[in-house]
């Protein structure tokens, strides 16, 4: 469940909007320094001084690294649930599972786009290509042509911008101590509206009143 | 040459009632790789992507100065995304996942009245065949 408690009304007129913890690099890192701002626990500190996002990416990519860093993270429960109220030790090791398993997709996926740019675009697919070749062109084209025609289908730019903003901007607030609650639950509000909007299955998020980025869009020309 | 379109079964039968002009010099392959999305998937996704493009960037600084959520909204639906990489359009397409691409394709297919309106909707059929087979690992954890 991506949302839960309160209301995104309650959330810009009250206390925080419940997000859980999702335990990404960047936030595991982030709930790593504070816990070292934490008095005592010096051993603790220790064990988790050379956990920067990069490494931690590394532990989550593989079953043992997975089991660290929850060993870390659950053992110390009462300490991150200190520095972010929505840790849930219970959730964690599913979350922690997907996390790794996204990150050895994202892994693999921005391999293919690196042998994607080493193709020339112009180059001519025939019969004879090789399936794997073939493959590569086509994506090179799609994307080429999809940059090339965004401005026609204004669908194809909302939801790519909807997941850009959505995206980046609740990575970037959740458990950002600085931001107001209010901000917070605009992001949660964006996310869970273009998660909706866009017709992605699941259930499990909570009722929450707010724009739908596509609403009014033209789906063609 | 032919040049394939990979399609879900459903998409097909709406291909089928293209003009038959149209659907000449298309070969349908059915899409036959699936990947049931969920909320948590989508939004690890989101929250993995990282953008690289100051243009993109701007964009996301704004988003994070917005008080409210028409705000956010109107920034959406003014943002100009021509000019963005190839490289960052994939990451997009990738964190926005393949059932937000299913939902693009069936709203662009029924619109389809030109050749290059094809053109245009087998782009993203594309895009949509090689995001499916590159989420191996996540579509394998619940």
């Amino acid at each position: 469940m991506i949302f839960s408690g309160a209301s995104s009304q309650a959330g810009l007129e009250g206390g925080p909007e419940r997000i859980e913890f999702m335990p990404t690099p960047r936030n595991i890192e982030t709930a790593f320094e504070k816990v070292r701002e934490l008095p005592n626990q010096v051993e603790f500190k220790e064990r988790i001084a050379d956990m920067d996002a990069e490494r931690i990416s590394t532990l989550l990519q593989s079953v043992e690294g997975q089991e660290e860093l929850c060993d870390l993270l659950i053992n110390q429960h009462d300490s991150f649930q200190q520095v972010d109220v929505n840790f849930d030790p219970e959730e964690l090791k599913s979350h922690v599972e997907l996390v790794g398993a996204t990150l050895k997709d994202m892994q693999e996926y921005d391999e293919l786009i690196r042998q994607v740019e080493g193709v020339d675009p112009e180059a001519e697919i025939t019969v004879d290509t090789p399936e794997a070749q073939k493959k590569l062109g086509l994506f090179r084209r799609a994307l080429g042509s999809v940059g090339g025609f965004a401005k026609k289908h204004p669908i194809v730019t909302t939801v790519l911008a909807a997941g850009l903003v959505s995206g980046s901007v609740a990575g970037v607030l959740y458990l950002s101590g600085y931001l107001s609650a209010a901000q917070a639950g605009v992001a949660a509000e964006a996310i869970h509206e273009f998660i909706e909007g866009t017709g992605i299955a699941g259930g499990g998020i909570g009722e929450m009143p707010g724009f739908n980025p596509l609403e009014g869009v033209p789906l063609g020309k | 040459m032919m040049i394939t379109i990979h399609l879900t079964a459903d998409e097909k039968t709406l291909f089928e009632k293209l003009p038959a002009d149209i659907q000449e010099g298309w070969t349908v392959e059915e899409e036959k790789q699936t990947f049931q999305d969920t909320p948590d998937r989508a939004r690890v996704r989101l929250s993995l992507l990282r953008i690289e493009d100051p243009k993109m960037l701007q964009v996301i600084e704004e988003a994070k100065s917005k008080e409210s959520a028409d705000d956010v909204a109107s920034l959406i639906l003014d943002t100009d995304l021509s000019g963005i990489s190839e490289r960052e359009l994939a990451k997009l397409f990738f964190a926005i996942g393949p059932t937000t691409l299913s939902t693009i394709i069936s709203a662009m297919l029924v619109q389809v009245k030109t050749d290059q309106d094809l053109k245009d909707l087998v782009a993203v059929t594309t895009v949509r065949n090689v995001v499916l087979s590159s989420m191996t690992h996540s579509s394998k954890v619940e």
